[in-house]
């Protein structure tokens, strides 16, 4: 998207926590094991570290991994260590992506979810010796194509927040009757 | 550049994103050794389970109340049908119990005859499934029977069909089970019908399982039983375990692909029976201090016999 759509009043932290909780919802949905289901808190904290990457940086995305871990049931550390990477390279590509239309930005983001979900399967495959499935390139996939839509989601409901017809639309102070 | 208004700060930069790189992937790895080699980790991770834990039910209770829905929208013949199947079940089940009781009773006098030890039977409990973990690799469910009721990592899972899988950690309130179908199950198991032994280990992609280190020489047919040999002193022996659907003849110097489904299938029903190894001693000693000494001194009975006896039990010359 073109970067003058974007430029707005800064987020409150409130409305990122209110995303990324959000995000960890739906990552906790009760999805079939076996479906390439595209991780949420992922796509949101790449979105975050493009847009706004002197607020946001790799310690949210590491303590969340944390709680990605738990949830599944894995070992401790492994999304720390996926989410640090995808933090990282957002921040790296932070000044490329926004000037690309959407399937440039979906031809930059495949790799970059590719590599973080491939450092979780070289985990696993280091330490309980198990081998990747066809999952690691088709979530990648979904999540890039995903990011696009979420987004642009985003940056409507933020361009909507700092529109100044917003303050003019609430209802008047009724007069107080005597 | 985008959302944020202020300039970025121009002296205090802190870090490069380089170092903190750095510093994340380093602390990542720390957590994964410690949390693979220590048990430092585990109150992080059961501190952070409990907290979600409210947030995932919450979220299943859709779901529960879809299958709620649809289980009181069940047509009244298909409940009749399913009392009648039920009670035929408990008829026949009545006279197996009745033959079990008196054999029961007759290896209890046998064995004290002998003056063997007593072959306790193990204490177990009836939980639900209540999710499928989201990972690709490895095939575990959540039940809702956790350390408060007794669970120990270790414990076999079972259900009315057989042999489901076995506990690989317990949180106080959940815990978690990796299915026969899971890469890191291995069940020793026994082919009654040609008598050969072997060790289970699942296929982690579909709802199957290979039977490895099979004697070279034993016929194994598709359609064969496959049943747990207790070698283990885990399983009780003689569980239903699965049946043998693919058999790929030995190459030279290799051991034949055996390939079996298996029995209990956690889709069909989501009751499952835990067998508590240590009886339930952590349950008692939470519940009060009274029954603890007892229960503790008997623990460690049903696991120690079993494993001498039960091999003995479980060959018959071919």
């Amino acid at each position: 998207m073109r970067p003058q759509a974007v430029i707005g009043r800064a987020p409150s932290l409130r409305f990122i926590a209110a995303t990324m909780a959000a995000a960890l919802v739906f990552n906790f949905l009760p999805w079939a094991p076996n479906w390439p289901v595209p991780d949420m808190l992922a796509i949101v904290l790449v979105f975050w570290n493009i847009f706004l990457p002197s607020r946001i940086g790799l310690a949210p995305a590491w303590l969340l991994g944390l709680v990605m871990d738990v949830h599944q049931g894995v070992l401790l550390g492994q999304h720390a260590l996926a989410y640090s990477i995808l933090s990282y390279g957002a921040i790296t590509l932070h000044r490329r992506i926004p000037d690309f239309q959407a399937w440039g930005q979906v031809a930059h983001l495949y790799p970059l979810f590719l590599v973080s979900l491939a450092s979780v399967f070289a985990v696993r495959w280091m330490v309980e010796g198990l081998g990747p499935d066809s999952s690691l390139f088709l979530q990648p996939a979904a999540e890039a194509l995903l990011w696009v839509f979420v987004s642009r989601i985003i940056q409507l409901v933020l361009q909507r927040k700092s529109r100044p017809g917003r303050m003019r639309t609430r209802k008047p102070v009724s007069p107080v009757k005597t | 550049m985008a959302l944020s208004q202020s300039p970025p700060a121009f002296f205090r930069q802190g870090l490069s994103a380089r170092i903190k790189l750095a510093i994340a992937l380093t602390a990542a790895v720390a957590v994964m050794q410690l949390d693979r080699r220590f048990e430092i980790a585990s109150p992080l991770r059961q501190g952070v389970s409990v907290i979600l834990y409210p947030v995932t039910e919450a979220l299943l209770m859709p779901r529960d109340l879809a299958y709620w829905a649809g289980e009181r929208l069940q047509s009244v013949s298909q409940l009749a049908n399913e009392v009648d199947r039920l009670r035929d079940e408990e008829t026949d089940n009545a006279q197996s119990l009745l033959l079990v009781n008196q054999l029961r009773s007759d290896n209890e006098n046998l064995r004290n005859l002998l003056n063997l030890k007593s072959n306790a039977f193990p204490e177990s409990r009836a939980g639900e499934v209540r999710a499928s973990l989201k990972d690709g690799l490895a095939r575990k469910v959540l039940i809702d029977l956790g350390r408060d009721q007794g669970v120990s990592v270790g414990d076999p899972v079972i259900n009315s069909d057989g042999v489901v899988g076995q506990v690989s950690r317990v949180f106080p309130l959940t815990a978690e089970i990796r299915l026969l179908s899971d890469e890191q199950l291995f069940v020793p198991i026994f082919l009654p019908r040609s008598g050969v032994r072997g060790i289970t280990q699942g296929s982690g992609q579909a709802d199957e399982f290979r039977v490895r280190y099979v004697n070279l020489a034993a016929e194994i047919q598709e359609g064969d039983e496959v049943v747990t040999s207790g070698l283990d002193g885990l399983y009780p022996a003689g569980l239903a375990v699965g049946r043998v659907s693919v058999v790929v003849p030995a190459a030279q110097g290799q051991f034949p692909t055996v390939i079996a489904i298996p029995a209990a299938s956690v889709a069909r029903y989501k009751e499952v029976l835990v067998i508590l190894r240590n009886g339930g001693a952590e349950a008692a000693k939470s519940a009060g201090g009274k029954q603890e000494t007892p229960v503790a001194s008997a623990s460690p009975k049903p696991a120690a016999p079993s494993a001498p006896t039960n091999p003995n039990a479980a060959t018959p010359r071919p």
